[in-house]
């Protein structure tokens, strides 16, 4: 029985819609005066699109492709 | 049998034997001009020189003592002097010096034209995803690239165009790699392309100096960072290019960012979201804080005076209690006065009312006169009268 390598999931993550994301959240944390309850939520949020964006640094290697004429 | 000849004729058939166009290759010396038309130097190379005459305008490449330039031209014996020259039809630049030369002209002619202006140049995608690059797929400069961005960043896609990067077919094959990079649909084209090329000398570089590929850099959709050369070598092509990278490491380094740094940006951010969020929730427990004090000390107050407040309310209560009986009586005392107060009540009792003729209460003799009428009222009604004596 062969077992296959296990790919790193890539599903559909856009590295750099993600990273757009979090800078939004993180200018939202600029404000004067933040909501707590909101501010938790943001916070998680960042926290987990932080993760991942590290992950995907990590894990996933560049490819080289030829271009096709 | 050997015809003899003059000297014209000899001249003339030697100019026909040696007729013909020939290119020649040689350093300008002696180089002179004469009444701003003719101009005369000579070719040299190791052992030999070879007179050169033309005009001002056939002549159109500046030429000075020193420059390796290739003539091209045909051979003359001149009549009138019996020299020997090569009358030179058009003249080019060889070489460094050469090289050099037209490398100045190109670069004032684009300036001027606002190719290499700064206001120009685009802005690089931070995070690009697709990367496109025209190099020699077998250089080491493409190798050193690779190695560079495989460092500092993941989940790229790198997508070579091998092109040759000198001789005679590289710019026609650079410029077709542009046009397909520039023709890639939306879902294929890259976000940036990376022209790199390794050290060379300017003849190797040649092509980064042409004037096509100089303009077709600057006239491609997708920004361009190129890196050709060493460090000091500043090509056309990198001045045209968005971005220059001073080697094809450098290239590497500037179109994505370290993933280190970037990385510890993200933990930054984060962090400085928690303290935002820490603070916030110590700002809230302080108005919180002051506000309890707030209250309970205003309440203790009026909690005080409730109290003593509640007392006495409880206190009159129980008072009222105790007087209502007496205010029973009260009231029954007072509707009694009241009836008693009665005035009808009173005409019950025997007494009378008397009034003068306004109608107006008499109470003391002063109020009336002798012989004024006065109407007295009794219980049964009333009696007129006059007064007698005051």
């Amino acid at each position: 029985m062969i077992s296959l390598n296990h790919m790193p999931a890539k599903e559909k993550f856009n590295f750099a819609k993600s990273y757009a994301e979090l800078q939004k959240i993180v200018e939202w944390f600029e404000k004067e005066d933040i909501d707590l309850e909101e501010g938790i939520k943001k916070f998680e949020d960042g926290s987990k699109i932080v993760k991942e964006l590290k992950e995907y640094l990590d894990t996933m290697e560049n490819k080289i492709k030829e271009l096709k004429k | 049998m050997i015809p003899v000849l003059s000297v014209s004729e000899f001249i003339s058939q030697i100019n026909d034997i040696i007729a013909g166009e020939f290119i020649i290759e040689g350093e300008v010396s002696g180089f002179k001009t004469s009444n701003g038309k003719w101009i005369f130097f000579d070719l040299k190379d190791d052992s030999a020189t070879l007179n050169c005459f033309s005009t001002i305008f056939t002549l159109r490449v500046p030429l000075e003592d020193g420059m390796k330039i290739r003539v091209y031209g045909y051979p003359k014996i001149h009549d009138k002097s019996g020299r020997f020259s090569l009358t030179v039809q058009k003249a080019e630049l060889v070489g460094e010096g050469a090289l050099k030369r037209a490398y100045e002209l190109l670069k004032k002619k684009l300036e001027s034209e606002g190719i290499f202006a700064v206001e120009r140049k685009r802005p690089l995608p931070f995070l690009p995803q697709r990367i496109g690059v025209v190099a020699s797929g077998e250089s080491a400069a493409f190798g050193d690239f690779k190695r560079i961005l495989n460092n500092r960043w993941g989940g790229v896609e790198i997508i070579l165009r091998h092109v040759l990067v000198q001789g005679e077919q590289a710019v026609p094959d650079i410029l077709q790699a542009l046009a397909e990079f520039d023709a890639c649909t939306a879902q294929t084209r890259p976000d940036v392309i990376v022209i790199i090329r390794g050290g060379g000398s300017i003849e190797d570089l040649a092509a980064f100096n042409s004037e096509e590929i100089v303009r077709a850099v600057y006239n491609s959709r997708i920004p361009v960072i190129a890196g050709i050369g060493h460090e000091r070598d500043v090509s056309l092509v990198e001045l045209a290019a968005d971005v220059r990278a001073s080697t094809p490491s450098n290239a590497a380094e500037i179109v994505v960012p370290d993933k280190r740094d970037f990385i510890a940006g993200l933990d930054f951010e984060l962090e400085h979201m928690e303290q935002n969020l820490k603070h916030q929730v110590s700002k809230k427990k302080q108005n919180l804080d002051q506000y309890f004090y707030l209250i309970s000390s205003k309440l203790e107050l009026p909690i005080a005076n409730g109290r003593m407040l509640v007392s006495r309310f409880v206190q009159s209560l129980s008072a009222l209690g105790a007087s209502l009986k007496n205010k029973k009586e009260a009231v029954l005392f007072g509707e009694r006065l009241i009836k008693s107060s009665d005035p009808k009540h009173l005409l019950k009792k025997g007494y009378s009312i008397t009034r003068n003729k306004a109608g107006v209460v008499i109470r003391r003799p002063d109020q009336v006169v002798s012989g004024e009428e006065i109407v007295v009222e009794l219980e049964g009604g009333k009696i007129k009268g006059e007064v007698l004596e005051n």
